[in-house]
């Protein structure tokens, strides 16, 4: 962060703050314990056990393991439970970016290209929808289509594509008059080939920054969704829908919604900073 | 550190979320808030909502939340005091022949709105309910005729001898007879109780001011406050820091957390509310008995009663409560996997099934935790059960239409008879589950018929027996309500059926 004064600008426009790398190493930990965790430690939300319920962080259950984050209301580890709930995360977070951003990709290499009507049409439907609070969107939605994980990833993803298209379109709108771009279509070059070649390229960068601060945002959105019982369906983990169930232990055995909480806080914050590093890196104005 | 228009939509964003959180819980709490009562209201919560105050509403006819408000603003002819029927708008009555009985009502009982209580109002309301199709109709359909001797005479006519006529009157709430119909009822219904309603708003509050010409004497606080706080975890804290006076039922995991506290006590009564969990006899495989048996047979009841509720229940031992009259105990369904994944093999499904069980949260003390062991354990012998948590208005359509495998829920015998419950529930008519039995039907009936107690009681001991027998569905547990309640409330009475008297309560 403090670089001294002395040194070169170049070298201090290189340097990577250290919170990033940290950021880095603890989402290389959940990525990791979304793909191996519920591999080598299985969650099995049928499974109950029901003398072990409620047991505090690191007691040893009925069948002796020990549950290193204690157990929830009906004896299923919490570990577990949590290690579950990240694979979750990670599928919503990153489906929803993906499928979200590529419509929105669509939709602003057009508007932004093309400009005239279709940009009017595609801008106004756009700003129609962030008019209105994506979470209660994203609440209709999914009270329609019912709780699934396809139908999370749908519904954020519904929510989410207008801020990609808007990113693309201010992108592909500055790229459109460049000269490189005139002197392609003065050559007689194809729309598709000017989108493709010319002005994609230069879209892909913002796109990148915009979607990785909204893997942080889907992540929550998917939690708070399961947290209101419109989520994941009963029998699947959620850190949102976990903290849900626990609230009514606040009192008695915190820890049931106090882990995942804290799971997501840790997850969100990291990729907040990464996000922020990332798009420091890429805009070089960030500089000046 | 220049600026970052990006990380401060972002940040704001994910404020904005991480509020939503928050406030579903700040929500609930605000419901405690109750700025419009009156001084000295007596604050009570109960842990359903209420969201209709007709009546003759046909989807919350036996709702429980409703008629603890039903009891509050409303008369019945017969009201129930203890284990005895006590008069209530009816001075007296006999039974003049089998199928006839004469009621004498009170003299200068006034509505809320100023007319006087006459006969021809009780006619009205009893035509009403008959017409409503509702979850009370087996109740009100061997009656086929109420008519008005004089204005305080009323006779009704029965069918076939009813025996069970005074229990099920204090089930039909008295209204004037121009207002039976009217809309306005839902929201400010005029009775004669002694408490009038002030305010209403469906799923969030119930404001209830004292009725000060109250026949029966006025209530000793001026105002009830009835909030519904959908937070169990905000309604103790409200009541720990005295901004409820009651709340009931508190769950078992949650009664350590009231106990403690200061200002507080808790007053437990085995209650008429209890689990079941029923087959849809209609669907299969849960046309044979011996799959419904062999399900039963797969979950460690007694465990399961034991660790979950602890102190907060009682492991069933017949269809109905063992306080209810008409209670037979029945010999427990042993915990036999073996013999379970056996029956199951001989009904031809040797790799067992998938099916599904519904169920919605706010039921009971940990619903979704019954629901999920149950299900655990039924998975060990192969039964693959999807849980449907759904919400109470869609699991209510669901259930009337018959569109669920198998449904978990509390029942509460609000009239303290098995009438009420295996009466009404298990007839081939009522059809709440798709269960047939003539025989059974046959002992019902006559149940129903007899006048005399030890009969109606030896009667529903055997259909009890039949129902247990058959399996219609696992009766697991009866509940022990906690009444959690601050020190200085005097006169509380806690009830079986989860409707106390709250006229009775005052303030020390």
């Amino acid at each position: 962060m403090s670089a001294p004064a002395l040194e070169a600008p170049a070298r201090a426009r290189r340097r990577t703050p250290r919170r990033t790398w940290i950021a880095l190493g603890v989402l290389a930990l959940f990525v990791l314990a979304g793909l191996l965790g519920p591999v080598l430690h299985p969650y099995d939300a049928v499974a109950t056990d029901l003398p072990s319920r409620l047991l505090p962080p690191g007691s040893r259950t009925e069948d002796g393991s020990l549950a290193w984050l204690g157990t929830d209301q009906l004896g299923r580890d919490l570990l577990a439970n949590v290690l579950a709930g990240s694979r979750v995360s990670l599928v919503v977070g990153l489906a929803t970016v993906v499928l979200g951003g590529a419509a929105g990709l669509l939709v602003g290499l057009v508007s932004g290209y093309f400009g005239g009507w279709p940009d009017a049409v595609l801008s106004r439907i756009g700003d129609v929808q962030l008019a209105f609070p994506s979470i209660l969107l994203a609440i209709l939605l999914a009270g329609v289509l019912g709780p699934s994980l396809t139908n999370i990833v749908i519904t954020l993803a519904v929510t989410r594509w207008v801020i990609f298209a808007r990113v693309v379109r201010a992108s592909a709108l500055s790229a459109r008059e460049l000269e490189y771009v005139n002197s392609a279509r003065l050559l007689g070059a194809g729309h598709l080939r000017i989108l493709l070649r010319h002005i994609l390229p230069s879209c892909w960068q913002p796109l990148l920054v915009a979607g990785t601060v909204q893997v942080g945002l889907t992540m929550v959105a998917e939690a708070s969704l399961s947290f209101l019982g419109l989520g994941v369906p009963v029998d699947e983990a959620s850190w949102g829908a976990t903290v849900s169930l626990g609230r009514d232990y606040l009192g008695s055995a915190w820890w049931i919604s106090t882990v995942p909480a804290l799971a997501l806080a840790l997850v969100v914050l990291c990729v907040g900073a990464v996000g922020d590093a990332f798009r420091d890196a890429s805009d070089p104005r960030a500089q000046l | 550190m220049g600026t970052r228009p990006v990380s401060a939509l972002a940040r704001r964003e994910f404020l904005a979320l991480a509020g939503l959180g928050a406030s579903g819980v700040l929500l609930g709490a605000c419901g405690t808030g109750s700025g419009a009562a009156p001084e000295g209201a007596l604050r009570a919560a109960f842990g359903q909502p209420v969201t209709d105050l007709d009546p003759y509403k046909a989807n919350t006819a036996v709702d429980e939340a409703t008629l603890i408000v039903k009891r509050l603003v409303f008369d019945t002819l017969v009201r129930r005091e203890g284990e005895k029927l006590a008069p209530g708008l009816a001075r007296s009555w006999e039974r003049t022949s089998p199928t006839t009985w004469v009621f004498h009502l009170r003299r200068g009982v006034q509505f809320h709105d100023g007319s006087r209580l006459t006969a021809r109002d009780v006619v009205a309301c009893l035509k009403r309910t008959r017409s409503v199709e509702s979850a009370q109709t087996p109740l009100w359909e061997p009656v086929v005729s109420a008519t008005a001797d004089d204005a305080h005479t009323v006779t009704f006519t029965t069918s076939v001898p009813l025996g069970a006529l005074p229990v099920n009157l204090t089930l039909l709430f008295i209204v004037p007879a121009r207002l039976v119909a009217d809309p306005a009822q839902s929201r400010s219904p005029v009775g004669s109780g002694p408490f009038r309603v002030a305010g209403f708003t469906p799923s969030t509050t119930v404001e209830l001011e004292r009725n000060d010409s109250y026949w029966g004497g006025r209530a000793r606080l001026p105002a009830v406050s009835l909030p519904f706080v959908a937070e169990t975890s905000s309604a103790i804290t409200a009541l720990r820091n005295g901004d409820l006076d009651l709340l009931w039922p508190i769950p078992p995991d949650q009664l350590a957390e009231v106990e403690g506290a200061e200002g507080v006590r808790v007053e437990t009564v085995p209650s008429w509310t209890y689990y079941l969990s029923w087959f849809n006899c209609s669907r299969k495989p849960f046309g044979d008995p011996a799959v419904r048996r062999a399900m039963w047979q797969a979950v460690d009841i007694g465990g399961l009663v034991r660790e979950l509720f602890g102190a907060g229940a009682e492991r069933m031992t017949a269809p109905i409560p063992s306080t209810v009259l008409g209670h037979r105990a029945q010999h427990p369904y042993a915990y036999d996997p073996a013999a379970a994944r056996r029956a199951l093999r001989e009904a031809g499904l040797p790799r067992g099934f998938r099916t599904s069980l519904m169920w919605f949260d706010a039921t009971g003390p940990l619903a979704r935790e019954l629901a999920q062991a149950m299900i655990s354990a039924w998975s060990e012998i192969g039964v693959e059960v999807e849980p449907q948590s759904i919400e109470k208005a869609q699991w209510l359509e669901r259930l009337n239409t018959l569109d669920w495998d198998m449904n978990l829920q509390t029942n509460t015998v609000t009239t303290g008879d098995a009438g009420f419950s295996v009466g009404r529930l298990y007839t081939s008519k009522a059809n709440r589950l798709g269960y047939a039995n003539p025989a059974l039907d046959a002992v019902l009936a006559k149940a129903d018929r007899a006048a005399d107690e030890d009969e109606r009681s030896r009667l529903y001991g055997d259909a009890c027996k039949t129902l247990w027998d058959d399996a219609v569905g696992i009766f697991p547990a009866t509940l022990v309500t906690a009444y959690g309640l601050r020190r200085d409330l005097a006169g509380f009475t806690p009830a079986a059926n989860n409707q106390p008297e709250l006229a009775d309560v005052a303030r020390r």
